[in-house]
């Protein structure tokens, strides 16, 4: 019977089992294959659902496109798949993160699915999250099926996410660092080479389908000493737009949790809002790839005005859908809004110092681009990298850096954590590889229980505990009522230390006098950040762990320390 | 090779939960199959000594087990006793006592002769009523495997500058690898002294077996009280 499954254990070849990397690298091209077809199957639904509304567009009730759209998403997402709203990235981070990239199968479809529906029908957003989302579902199904371990399969998450953001943007290297940079936050290079790997499979998947043409093709631009100066300017603009549509985000999702509708009215509600929006600024519509395209060629129409406008009606649009829950990424809407500011500064540059000699303002809407995505999401190599590789200009390196790296670093000082951090963070649950959060969360206080302690009943008398003291290694001693087995107290060493070479006391003190009858207790599900968090502030080094009011064992400071050394040590080392 | 997880947690020196999360975590070049841990076995102690752990071939010997029951006498045995050792004072005395040591290697005597001198300069270990527990002050890391008690009763009583100031007439050199095992020697012996009829019964000079056989019974009173 073994037989002839063995190979779905291919971990168990003792060849694998010694270095799985060759392992990871074949089972991690499947995963970016998977993964780049899914980017490609949402892009091409995109593009026929585009198609078969676009001559609905100018009917005076197409405001009630997007609205059916996001209604439908939503109905879709929270009824029959049953999965909360949002872009998925958080989930996709905190499973790698907690539960080793362990994700549900019907994840690697539903938001494609979702997000189709929204954007499709008109929602500003954007399908990059949710097929980043699903490649991750299909990294984890694989590894799932081949029975991997959760090393292994965060590995393949980093896979799927890869694929999928080298299929839809045909960009390999974009989808390599965002997954190091963004999903799996270290550098290794266990996990550098299947990703890499993946995210090639994903956008030759990609090239195969679809052609291999470069996104947003554009050439041609001289930079000059002023640009560079210019771009100063931009990146500080880049990073202003990105607080305000984080903010703007945040902000209207306060507002639509008050909203005490069902889920599905309010994402209604907002596609409704969208829908009106988009009759004045059609711009703000769908993931918005055709306005980036005109504005990069330089043959965008409408002056400073229309474009500031449809700069802010964009974040604004944004905020509806994804605020009101309708289903989608920011990626899109963010390279979108900063293509617009990067076109309404250059405007406001030619028209404020006209005569100076500045590159096109295609170039500019490229570098808004990138100051958007390095702002939005923190991470400027996602940005850079990105950007040069959806445009295919090398020359704009220089002010890319620039405008990427200030972008960043002005948003932080406003926006501690990145738009896909932030929740995590506030929820606590950023649990980054290496850092003391994860250590602690890892740790189970299974593993640092101690249960040698010598129990004592409460009608011991001084003298006898004092005999027993002579025998025990510990200095904490459960007090227990010998015929329940309930825990009443503890009595610590310290507690009795005074009274040891007091002989009068021996035979009149006994035990349940001098335990300490309500201590601090530990349950066996408890988070040890937040066992620690009590032990210091009560100064104390041990506490008792109690379950169903029985005394289990003593967790202690000196022995965690062993414990989280060896943790740090294995968490931080190489794959063996 | 192929081991029981929980032998292979007790062979680490971890937790076994600790274990199982590694193993499902892929941390820990082990696979689980059942309750079983397939590994192969350089490859972990490879990863055992980059990883602060060391790997253990055979079972460890439980601590407790060492300590338990008739710690002394058995030493004592190892020790041997030795009667009329000649010396007319304290270093002689000490240096014809190193000289008896059994299993000692000759280089080691002298600089344990030095120690027990060193010793005895910080403060007499004649500890009253004729008897002496010279040792030297750190535990020796070579020349002994185990914790040994030597016995000299003496030609005739030296002058020790004990603390009564009486000369002594029998020693015990205590002699151990570790510190917990010179200090449970030294609290069974301790014991043993102070109780005055044993004392008077070592003044009479009893043979090897007659002696041994009385610190076993003491040593029996000490475990029962233990427990």
């Amino acid at each position: 019977m073994r037989k002839t499954i063995f190979w779905r254990y291919p971990a168990r070849l003792s060849f694998f089992r010694m270095d799985d990397r060759l392992l990871l690298i074949s089972i991690g091209v499947i995963v970016g294959l998977f993964s780049g077809l899914a980017a490609v199957g949402l892009n091409r639904s995109l593009i026929f659902m585009l198609e078969g509304l676009y001559h609905l567009r100018h009917l005076w009730w197409a405001f009630l496109l997007p609205a059916a759209g996001a209604m439908a998403s939503s109905i879709f997402l929270e009824k029959i798949m049953k999965e909360g709203a949002g872009h998925g990235i958080p989930e996709v981070i905190y499973s790698v993160s907690r539960y080793g990239g362990l994700l549900r199968f019907r994840s690697s479809f539903s938001r494609l699915i979702s997000s189709c529906l929204t954007i499709g029908s008109g929602g500003s957003a954007g399908p990059e999250a949710p097929v980043v989302m699903s490649g991750a579902a299909i990294g984890s199904t694989i590894a799932r099926f081949f029975y991997l371990n959760d090393r292994q399969r965060t590995t393949l998450v980093g896979c799927g996410t890869a694929g999928a953001i080298a299929g839809i943007f045909n960009a390999p290297l974009t989808g390599l660092i965002f997954t190091m940079e963004i999903i799996l936050g270290e550098w290794s290079m266990v996990n550098i080479i299947p990703i890499a790997v993946a995210a090639v499979a994903g956008a030759e998947i990609s090239r195969i389908l679809q052609g291999n043409s470069i996104a947003f093709e554009s050439s041609g631009f001289h930079i000059t000493g002023v640009d560079l100066f210019a771009s100063l300017g931009l990146a500080v603009v880049a990073a202003f737009a990105s607080i305000l549509l984080t903010r703007g985000l945040r902000r209207m999702h306060g507002v639509s949790v008050k909203v005490k509708v069902p889920m599905w009215v309010k994402a209604a509600i907002g596609g409704a809002a969208v829908g009106v929006l988009g009759f004045f600024v059609p711009e703000v519509l769908g993931e918005g790839y055709h306005s980036i395209h005109d504005m990069i060629q330089g043959v965008f129409k409408g002056g400073i005005g229309i474009a500031a406008l449809a700069f802010f009606a964009k974040i604004f649009a944004t905020s509806l859908t994804l605020g009101w829950g309708g289903s989608g990424g920011i990626f899109a809407p963010c390279l979108v809004i900063g293509s617009f500011a990067g076109l309404a500064f250059h405007r406001v540059l030619a028209f404020g110092f006209p005569g100076t000699p500045l590159v096109n303002e295609g170039c500019f809407a490229l570098l808004g681009m990138a100051g958007l995505i390095s702002g939005i999401l923190q991470a400027p190599l996602t940005g850079i990298f990105l950007i040069l590789e959806i445009t295919g200009s090398y020359e704009v390196m220089l002010p890319l850096i620039i405008v990427s790296v200030i972008s960043t670093t002005v948003t932080h000082y406003f926006e501690s954590d990145s738009f896909y951090h932030k929740d995590l963070r506030e929820r606590g649950e950023l649990l980054r590889p290496g850092t003391d959060s994860r250590v602690l969360a890892d740790i189970g206080i299974r593993e640092v229980i101690e249960t040698d302690c010598i129990t004592v009943p409460p009608h011991m008398l001084l003298r006898e505990f004092f005999h027993l003291l002579k025998q025990s290694t510990r200095n904490y001693f459960p007090v227990e009522d010998p015929e329940t087995g309930q825990f009443l107290g503890i009595v610590e060493l310290g507690d009795v230390r005074s009274y040891i070479f007091n002989t009068v006391m021996y035979d009149t003190v006994f035990v349940e006098q001098i335990m300490n009858s309500n201590p601090d207790i530990i349950h066996y599900d408890d988070n040890l950040a937040d066992v620690l968090e009590t032990m210091d502030a009560r100064g104390c080094f041990s506490m008792p762990v109690v379950s169903n009011n029985r005394f289990v064992g003593m967790v202690s400071k000196a022995t965690l320390l062993d414990k989280y050394r060896d943790e740090l040590n294995v968490q931080t080392s190489q794959a063996f | 090779m192929k081991l029981t997880i929980e032998e292979i947690a007790r062979r680490l020196d971890l937790n076994l939960e600790t274990l199982e999360r590694w193993i499902r975590q892929g941390r820990i070049p082990v696979t689980k199959r059942g309750n079983e841990g397939i590994f192969n076995e350089p490859e972990l102690k490879r990863w055992a000594s980059s990883h602060r752990r060391s790997y253990r071939m055979s079972p460890r010997m439980d601590k407790n087990q060492i300590q338990q029951g008739c710690v002394l006498s058995s030493a004592m045995e190892r020790g041997g006793v030795f009667e009329g050792v000649q010396g007319g004072d304290k270093p002689s005395v000490l240096k014809n006592c190193v000289a008896l040591v059994p299993d000692l290697p000759l280089e080691f005597q002298a600089p344990l002769y030095t120690q027990l001198l060193e010793r005895e300069a910080l403060i007499s270990t004649g500890v009253g009523r004729g008897v002496a527990i010279p040792h030297p002050r750190n535990p020796l890391d070579q020349g002994i495997s185990t914790p040994v008690v030597v016995t000299f009763f003496l030609d005739q009583p030296v002058d020790y500058e004990a603390i009564d100031d009486q000369p002594v007439f029998v020693l015990f050199l205590i002699l151990s690898p570790t510190v917990q095992g010179h200090l449970t020697l030294l609290s069974r012996l301790s014991f043993c002294l102070r109780d005055g009829a044993f004392v008077s019964f070592l003044k009479k000079i009893p043979g090897r077996e007659a002696f041994l056989a009385r610190v076993k019974k003491m040593e029996k009173i000490i475990d029962s009280k233990e427990k």
